[in-house]
């Protein structure tokens, strides 16, 4: 093949990429060149075989699954950044560049305990009265990693995780009491304390009569979109319908109704999702998609014949 | 970028995983699509899809707006794609001429599965002439195997290609070019 200029055209021809004047250039050349228009037509050939091969899609479902095995990555992801491994970053980031090389690494480790004894004992100024026992022989230090070894002036950085059982007495209302609540349900990799836990939020969520921090509220819709147990997850559902309706509580609705393995939970959640629609809130494009969508490929026979009513009410 | 996605973006840069999830099923059917056309494999494509994912979230933090978020997924997501080591044992694909056995015992070579009165495109279009191209796919380097599977089965356009891998729309049309011209060498024996 003498005409390299003319192949490259050639090809380019053929996934149209070439503007109007190249074509007539390559055009005019094949009706002069002999060579070239017999490889044109390999090429052609060629191309035709390409667009008869199986079309690599992917569907729904294969996407689906993706997405929920991704959320469960996520969670382990964010279950390793634990409450202390929290701690000790402050204390990383804490400047400490004036300080002595040996002093560095050696306060890094005492602060880095203090910060969570000083963490339960700090902020009397609310109203609430929470104490936290903590023995003080107990502390693990583990997970010691090394930002910077000792250079020649000695100086180390790094970072660890300080373990140490606390017993806690408080208000479930203290924000101080919320904030590691919201962290056990994250965190805890014991399925029975995350149920004891959201049961907890559940409660205050009942009695507060709709007023929740917003790191609970987050919280609570993490765990009924990622947790594994579906105990857990429906109690972090019943929690959540204790708060107003709003759109973030309309999204882990769907969320649930959409991908929720149990039909329990949808079921909880398509129910909330009618009451939300006879006390007068009405739903956008988007959602009546997924309902119609669930109007006919659900499995469970309720949930596809309350996902049809509540798409009929909304186009009457 | 639009206002919402800017929103989405910034929200999810402080931690909020609701606007994380939003922001990616804007994206994530082509990731994984894109991945699935280049492995061809329905487990390795959702394993680059999540390790995709795993990446931005880990990385969003640092995402500064110098370019599309969506550029910015994509190229992950073809860095990934290239550096993924498939947990399986793949298939080797056995020569055209080499005897095989067929299901009930009967001897033939992938030749003979191509009739000999059938045209040059009948031929072509054949499922064994089908999996060849997809064998000869596997012979690419693992840079042509991506420029290819993106035009060829993404439909991309080269600026765009160019665009997610990080190179000139000349390096793209290279290494297009000696993919088509290795696949069909690899292919040789199926044409007229």
């Amino acid at each position: 093949m003498k005409h390299k200029k003319y192949l490259e055209m050639m090809e380019l021809a053929l996934l149209q990429e070439l503007n109007d004047a190249e074509l007539e250039e390559l055009h005019k050349h094949l009706i002069e060149c002999e060579d070239c228009q017999f490889e044109y037509d390999k090429l052609n050939d060629f191309y035709k075989a390409l667009d008869k091969l199986d079309k690599r899609e992917t569907d729904d479902f294969s996407l689906q699954n993706a997405r929920r095995e991704l959320r469960l990555a996520l969670y382990k992801e964010i279950s390793k950044r634990s409450f202390f491994e929290k701690i000790a970053d402050g204390v990383k980031n804490f400047s400490f560049y004036n300080y002595r090389p040996l002093i560095a690494g050696a306060s890094s480790l005492v602060v880095g305990i203090f910060m969570g004894y000083a963490f339960f004992h700090s902020g009397a100024e609310n109203n609430f009265n929470s104490t936290a026992q903590i023995d003080p022989t107990s502390t693990k230090i583990t997970n010691v990693r090394f930002v910077q070894p000792a250079g020649n002036d000695g100086e180390v950085q790094f970072t660890f995780e300080a373990v140490k059982p606390v017993n806690m007495k408080g208000n479930v209302n203290d924000p101080k009491i919320q904030m590691i609540l919201a962290q056990a349900l994250l965190n805890e990799k014991n399925p029975g304390s995350r149920f004891n836990t959201v049961s907890a939020i559940a409660n205050q969520t009942e009695y507060s009569k709709g007023t929740v921090d917003p790191k609970i509220k987050s919280a609570l819709m993490s765990t009924l979109k990622l947790d594994s147990n579906p105990g857990v997850r429906k109690r972090a559902l019943t929690a959540l319908l204790n708060l107003p309706y709003d759109q973030q509580i309309k999204d882990a609705l769907l969320y649930a109704l959409v991908n929720d393995s149990n039909s329990g939970i949808r079921i909880a959640a398509i129910n909330e999702l009618t009451s939300a629609t006879m006390e007068g809130n009405k739903f956008d494009e988007e959602t009546l998609k997924i309902l119609k969508q669930k109007s006919q490929t659900d499995d469970n026979e309720y949930i596809r014949i309350r996902a049809a009513s509540l798409v009929k009410e909304a186009q009457l | 970028m639009q206002k919402e996605e800017i929103e989405l973006i910034k929200n999810a840069q402080h931690g909020d995983m609701v606007s994380f999830e939003k922001l990616i099923y804007q994206y994530d059917r082509n990731v994984l699509s894109l991945a699935y056309s280049y492995i061809n494999d329905q487990d390795d494509a959702k394993d680059i899809y999540q390790e995709v994912f795993l990446r931005v979230f880990k990385g969003l933090k640092r995402f500064e707006f110098r370019s599309e978020f969506s550029t910015w997924l994509y190229r992950i997501t073809v860095n990934v794609a290239l550096t993924y080591r498939t947990k399986k044992r793949k298939y080797e694909y056995a020569s055209l001429d080499e005897e095989q056995t067929g299901p009930n015992g009967e001897s033939f070579n992938a030749y003979d599965t191509i009739e000999d009165n059938s045209s040059s495109d009948e031929r072509v279009i054949s499922s064994d002439i089908s999996e060849n191209i997809n064998d000869a796919l596997d012979t690419l380097s693992p840079q042509q195997k991506m420029v290819f599977s993106l035009k060829h089965f993404e439909e991309y356009k080269i600026k765009e290609i160019a665009q997610m891998m990080n190179l000139s729309d000349g390096t793209v049309k290279n290494y297009l070019f000696n993919a088509t011209l290795k696949m069909r060498e690899h292919l040789k024996n199926f044409e007229r």
